[in-house]
């Protein structure tokens, strides 16, 4: 137990030192959120506001990337320094390993949500949901489908370039292809048909039915299967191809 | 009297795709040796140390570090086997102390760090990025760590390559000390010179298979001649024997 504790304590320690994460973590969606929101905040969008759509769309944001860059780019980069084959010479579980990995996940995720809640209620005067333990469920579970899609980065790129530029290639369409930062309406119908195939977009819905209060209707369904299936090819290709080490 | 056999390797293959890193090795260490393992690069040092620390898997053959199999007794073993690799494998932006406290939490047995700070001279680093050392200080970092747990059997993956003359000496000490504590240790290195003079015996691999094995005298002894240096041992079975002008 001491030893899970000190390795996540340490992964933690790792991703507050590590600038490119907290940049694309707490700086980008932050500066995006208040720029976005200056512009069009005052929007409404049917029964939602501006920020009831936008705060799970910024959220999103962040989703993407902790999987792709917290997850996904910084085990590219360990992996690559040796770190795993270090830690595979000592007695520490595997499993601890991949826990404190998870553990930084979600708290960047977590971390990264409550900045941009606090923006959007001190900068905007935005309310906070009520359904906070809906959104919290639809978050957690979008959460666990990007840190599947980071494993799937993880196990395809063997070098820090590779996963880099896989980051940077997906991180345009899941920004602004996936509803996360500008409604999927104002787009031409061939870039509509395109943000379907954008796993983003169905984190996004779900986190904004979960905002909503209606993460348990007949809306979710299809954004939850869509991410469930994510979920389960992440897992089975992850345990497939993910190695710790580089041979 | 029968020494002690600590490392016993039955015959030990592993490949990589189409390449046989290691063809067939069979070795044993005994308690409190200093065991060398010398061959060219790319000769499989590195593959077959990695396979006796657990961190690789053999393809055939058999492993057995202090009466316990790598791959059935591995949680067991790794608690009593002090490890460094060739890289100095740490996270990117930890500090000396931090790597240090890290790796002390591993382990059920461990050694003060103090005493392991105070017997790398690492006092003055503690605060400092380990990326940050010279390598001489990293390597003695990374060795440092590999003591942690106060290891029955320590693996060096050439702990001085790279390292200027006095870094060589300094690391060559550590191991000098931790024999005379007791301690089995198994290193791969290129340092003929301290081989001669540190190590009981040796191994000679070329291109994944034991070429020679015997104590520095009886390898010198086969040399033409039978008289010369390590460093002619070197030359003539490592390096001309693997086809490679030196």
């Amino acid at each position: 137990m001491q030893a899970m504790l000190t390795h996540t304590k340490m992964e933690m320690r790792m991703f507050f030192r590590e600038i490119i994460g907290l940049f694309f973590v707490f700086v980008m969606p932050a500066l995006c959120f208040y720029f976005f929101g200056s512009m069009f905040g005052t929007r409404q969008y049917g029964d939602m506001t501006y920020f009831d759509r936008y705060i799970p769309g910024m959220i999103g944001v962040i989703l993407f990337t902790a999987g792709f860059f917290i997850i996904g780019l910084q085990v590219v980069i360990d992996r690559e320094k040796g770190v795993y084959k270090r830690l595979k010479g000592t007695p520490l579980k595997p499993a601890y390993v991949f826990q404190a990995i998870l553990t930084k996940g979600f708290f960047a995720v977590f971390a990264g949500a409550l900045e941009i809640i606090l923006i959007a209620k001190y900068a905007f005067g935005a309310p906070v949901s009520g359904h906070l333990l809906q959104f919290l469920l639809s978050l957690v579970f979008s959460s666990v489908t990007f840190f599947a899609i980071g494993f799937v980065v993880a196990s395809i790129a063997r070098r820090f370039q590779s996963a880099m530029a896989i980051g940077f290639a997906a991180m345009y369409p899941m920004m602004f292809l996936s509803g996360a930062t500008i409604p999927l309406d104002n787009l031409p119908s061939g870039l509509q048909a395109v943000s379907n195939f954008i796993p983003l977009k169905y984190a996004v819905e779900l986190m904004q039915n979960g905002w909503m209060g209606q993460l348990f209707t007949a809306s979710s369904l299809w954004d939850a299967v869509v991410l469930g299936s994510i979920l389960v090819v992440g897992v089975i290709f992850s345990i497939r191809f993910f190695r710790w080490d580089t041979e | 009297m029968k020494n002690e056999q600590v490392i016993e390797v039955n015959d030990v293959t592993k490949s990589y795709g189409k390449v046989q890193a290691v063809q067939g090795i069979s070795l044993s260490v005994e308690k409190g040796e200093v065991y060398g393992v010398i061959g060219p690069k790319g000769a499989g040092k590195s593959t077959l140390l990695e396979m006796l620390m657990g961190v690789r898997k053999a393809d055939s053959g058999s492993i057995s570090v202090l009466g316990l199999d790598v791959d059935q007794e591995e949680e067991t073993l790794k608690h009593k086997i002090g490890i460094q690799l060739q890289a100095t494998s740490l996270f990117d932006r930890v500090k000396v102390k931090e790597a240090l406290k890290q790796f002390h939490s591993y382990y059920n047995k461990t050694r003060s760090l103090d005493e392991i700070i105070g017997l790398c001279s690492l006092q003055p680093y503690l605060n400092k990025y380990v990326r940050k050392l010279s390598g001489g200080l990293q390597q003695r970092t990374a060795l440092a760590i590999a003591l942690v747990n106060d290891p029955e059997v320590i693996f060096l993956d050439e702990p001085t390559a790279g390292l200027e003359p006095q870094a060589r000496a300094e690391l060559w000490d550590i191991v000098q000390l931790m024999k005379e504590e007791g301690k089995t240790i198994l290193i791969s290195t290129h340092d003929m010179e301290e081989v001669q003079t540190h190590c009981d015996r040796v191994a000679v691999v070329v291109e994944g298979k034991l070429f020679a094995s015997g104590t520095p005298d009886e390898l010198i002894a086969q040399l033409p001649g039978g008289d010369g240096t390590m460093e002619d041992v070197y030359l003539q079975m490592a390096v001309f024997q693997n086809g490679v002008s030196a």
